[in-house]
């Protein structure tokens, strides 16, 4: 069977990638018209989600980075055969084609805004409510002025980003995860303006990694879970 | 070979976001081949809960410095 990494844009088509797969296997690659499957045969394979192996996948990913187009494939993906896999990618080339275009020459760059909730104590309310309540409220505010914070802090960043991608987080602790899809060319300023948004605004703590591959963006938005 | 990634003003516990952010990637999202997935649903499950007790301890880790 064959266990996929990627798939980048064939034109030509790409000799077989320097790097090994999984367990060592070399790899190969499967093209069908424009789109070119990178991959390594196995005999069976078994793809627990551990460190090790997530960095392999990752890193086939990237080496591919330098020269191609790429659409990373989820991991742990296999497919029977190479007819099977060319099957696949000649039913959705178009698709594919379109997303090459969207992240040719831009990585993607991953920011969590996290909350820093209120050091001090909120001052007890004057109109008698009492002070369990107003602390519950007084935090709840607080959150609430945080996501507003986070969204207008997404905002800011999305302005230099050729795509952006955000969901809002129902948990206490984190309040928005975004992805970005940057211009390599872009990524140093997109970066600069990371680090002014987490120095503005300390009431926030701002998680940024990267750059990736374009992972979030490897598929039209309407794809995704 | 594993870059360090985490950058601005949260380097610390660089690698645990990394992972977490590559766990992330890696499995919820990337092209969907109509192929087989070895991942079962329940463990995907069971990484999303990781990953928020992760990403929460990691800001409690920075907090406590």
């Amino acid at each position: 069977m064959l266990y996929v990494y990627a798939l980048v844009d064939a034109r030509p088509i790409p000799p077989s990638p320097e790097g090994d797969g999984h367990g060592g296997a070399p790899l190969c690659v499967v093209a069908r018209g424009s789109v070119a499957a990178v991959c390594s045969r196995h005999d069976r394979i078994e793809m627990p989600v551990e460190a090790d192996h997530l960095w392999r996948h990752e890193h086939v990913a990237e080496r591919l980075m330098d020269e191609y187009a790429v659409l990373p494939v989820r991991f742990g993906t296999t497919v029977a055969d190479e007819d099977a896999l060319a099957a696949m990618l000649d039913e959705r080339e178009d698709e594919f084609r379109g997303a090459f275009e969207r992240v040719r020459g831009r990585v993607e760059l991953s920011v969590r805004v996290l909350w820093a909730p209120p050091e001090t104590e909120p001052e007890p309310a004057p109109d008698g409510t009492g002070p369990g309540r107003a602390y519950l409220l007084g935090r709840l505010a607080a959150r609430n002025a945080a996501s507003s914070l986070a969204e207008s802090i997404h905002a800011g960043l999305a302005a230099r980003a050729a795509e952006s991608r955000y969901e809002v987080s129902a948990t206490p602790r984190l309040l928005l995860s975004a992805a970005y899809l940057v211009d390599r060319g872009e990524v140093g300023a997109f970066l600069e303006a990371v680090d002014e948004a987490a120095r503005r605004h300390p009431e926030v703590e701002l998680l940024c990694t990267g750059p990736w591959p374009a992972h979030t963006f490897a598929q039209a938005a309407g794809e995704l879970r | 070979m594993t870059t360090s990634r985490a950058l601005g003003p949260s380097s610390m516990a660089t690698s645990e976001v990394t992972l977490v952010e590559l766990i992330d990637r890696l499995v919820g999202k990337g092209v969907v081949l109509h192929g087989d997935i070895t991942l079962a649903v329940a463990d995907v499950d069971l990484i999303y809960v990781g990953l928020r007790a992760l990403i929460s301890s990691v800001s409690n880790l920075e907090r406590d410095e």
